[in-house]
């Protein structure tokens, strides 16, 4: 009720919707001025583009600063648009951790203007070995595999430590704790996906953003339904109906969609093969929203895992 | 050469794509055949782009997509009807102040909302591909309409295209007839959208008749020429999707657009020559 009262008053005041957008989303009101560690230095203020790389961030910075998430769960970061206030919001910050390779479409620009203006940014996805390319292109949807993340983790936990350098142990004493986690998570789901037998071990998507966690954990990729990374491009007859054969050639028994983009296309195909085909959607370029259990990257992880099994394994 | 003209129907997704796009252009060349004939294509752009805020505002609180859309076209009338009146702007400038002033709203409202998770692309160039039942059932019924109130109008709109002033005389109160038809403009543009996205349903409401005033003079000839020509590039615009790969609701308005080219390039040919004929004769 609230919301929407709050949202009828900032259409009425249309013309000063820059007040509109000052309603710091998830921002934690301390300012973190007490470390463990003792240090004396002001506490750095990091934005992170995504909520995903905004969870990631928060695990390496721990109370030692805070943590702002530009691009809010459930908000797809191709499609985003910057406010004046958000474009002021990343020029304070001590630092910007972006993920890159495109993923923040619009933000490339921005990002780019910052860098030359001297504020301290990282590219989390840039630093990557073993990334998947897509037409020669490396796919942004890195975090799919915990282990291409690992490496972001210490990219960022290394940049953070620079930047502050008497928080410097405390950044990396959480990083490795992290890391550990991750590599736990990846022990675990690896042992979920094992359950599968490799030869169903496919995967049709709606876009190409499972790239990465179709490498790490052996999938193939027998179709996208939208091809092209981005969620700005449109389907094709000619596509389509190739997609339906390929379905019903392999025995595919599920198409995954994204939790922020819309499923009608995979219904379309879905409705055209003959067999029953599941339509799930995984968790792609943002967390779930709070009683979700994908409201952390690590639970995000599982999830997909877990959706993942579950469509490929039903009897 | 048959089957692959044929063939690409056979699949389901590929029929309700050519029933959506056939019921969405019986309709859209009618009123369009209006649209063109009393240059109002800019406020049927205007109207097809206007009701985003309308969109948008149904989507986050949770009613009829088509509704927020109509409430937006209201909206859209309403203001230039306003601005109009009230003001001594031209029409156009009043359009214009509508239509990017709605579209600003829609865009802010989309990026301000937390769980807008439909996307401006779809509602911009649609999806013709992933239409279900249930969108060609609305679409037929808006076609339905469409055409009875074309025929029954078919005098109202007449003197209100031709000699406004007449119709006053004749007591045909022509501005309740201009109402009614950006009326049918918005319900085409409304009915259509969520199936087919707003560029395909203003494409089809523009080309097909423009086209169709190159090759017919009188309006019964040309709204007849318009509904052939539309249905036409829904059909080739759909196996060029099928067999090039394009997008497909992109390839439909690009073809009627096409089609207005090739129409202007033949007539002119045409002309040239019988041209020439008459001046080599002695």
């Amino acid at each position: 009720m609230t919301v929407r009262a709050g949202f009828a008053l900032c259409l009425v005041a249309v013309t000063l919707v820059v007040g509109c957008a000052g309603d710091d989303q998830g921002a934690p009101g301390d300012q973190g001025t007490q470390d463990s560690s003792g240090a004396v230095g002001p506490a750095p203020v990091i934005v992170a583009t995504t909520s995903i790389l905004g969870d990631v961030t928060a695990n390496i910075v721990g109370d030692a600063g805070r943590v702002e998430i530009l691009i809010p769960a459930g908000v797809d970061p191709h499609d985003f648009q910057l406010s004046a206030s958000e474009g002021e919001r990343l020029r304070g910050a001590d630092l910007v951790i972006a993920n890159g390779l495109g993923l923040e479409e619009s933000l490339d620009d921005v990002i780019g203007q910052l860098e030359s203006e001297g504020t301290e940014v990282v590219l989390a996805g840039d630093a990557l070995t073993g990334l998947v390319s897509i037409d020669g292109v490396g796919d942004p949807h890195f975090w799919q595999d915990p282990l291409l993340m690992h490496q972001a983790v210490t990219t960022i936990a290394d940049k953070l430590a620079v930047i502050d350098p008497d928080r410097a142990d405390g950044y990396r004493a959480r990083a490795q704790a992290y890391s550990a986690e991750l590599d736990t998570v990846h022990r675990e789901v690896s042992a979920l996906y094992a359950s599968i037998p490799s030869a169903e071990r496919l995967l049709v998507t709606t876009h190409a953003a499972f790239g990465a966690l179709a490498q790490r954990y052996g999938f193939e990729i027998v179709g996208v339904v939208i091809p092209g990374g981005s969620t700005l491009a449109s389907a094709n007859a000619g596509s389509l109906a190739d997609l339906v054969e390929v379905i019903e050639d392999r025995g595919v028994r599920a198409i995954f969609g994204e939790s922020l983009g819309s499923t009608e296309l995979a219904a379309t195909v879905a409705d055209e093969v003959g067999r029953d085909v599941e339509i799930v959607e995984l968790y792609s370029d943002a967390l779930g929203e709070p009683p979700s259990s994908a409201a952390t990257y690590l639970g995000l992880v599982r999830a997909n895992a877990e959706l993942i099994v579950a469509a490929l394994t039903r009897p | 050469m048959s089957s692959n003209l044929l063939d690409p129907f056979q699949l389901e997704f590929m029929q309700r794509a050519l029933l959506a796009g056939l019921l969405t252009v019986a309709a859209s060349a009618l009123v369009g055949t209006w649209v063109v004939v009393r240059g109002l294509s800019f406020m049927g752009d205007a109207l097809a782009h206007g009701v985003l805020p309308g969109v948008a505002l149904a989507f986050l609180w949770g009613f009829d997509l088509s509704l927020g859309a109509a409430l937006g076209a209201i909206v859209m009338v309403a203001g230039v009807n306003l601005v109009h009146t009230r003001s001594r702007v031209s029409d156009d400038t009043a359009i214009g102040l509508l239509f990017v002033g709605m579209l600003a709203l829609g865009v802010i409202i989309i990026s301000r909302s937390r769980s807008y998770t439909g996307d401006l692309t779809a509602f911009l160039f649609g999806d013709i591909l992933a239409v279900d039942t249930g969108d060609v059932r609305t679409l037929a019924v808006t076609a339905a309409v469409t055409i009875a109130l074309v025929v029954v109008l078919y005098r109202p709109f007449l003197v209100l295209s031709f000699n406004e002033a007449k119709a006053r005389t004749l007591g045909m109160r022509p501005t309740l007839a201009h109402l009614v038809m950006l009326g049918l403009i918005a319900l085409v543009v409304v009915a259509s959208f969520q199936a087919v996205g707003t560029m395909l349903v203003l494409g089809l409401i523009v080309a097909p008749p423009a086209t169709a005033t190159l090759v017919a003079r009188r309006l019964p000839a040309i709204m007849g020429t318009a509904v052939g020509v539309g249905i036409l590039a829904v059909y080739v615009g759909l196996l060029v999707s099928y067999h090039a790969g394009t997008a497909a609701s992109a390839t439909i308005s690009g073809i009627a657009v096409a089609q207005f080219f090739v129409a202007l390039i033949v007539r002119e040919v045409i002309a040239r020559a019988a041209e020439l004929r008459a001046r080599n004769r002695p």
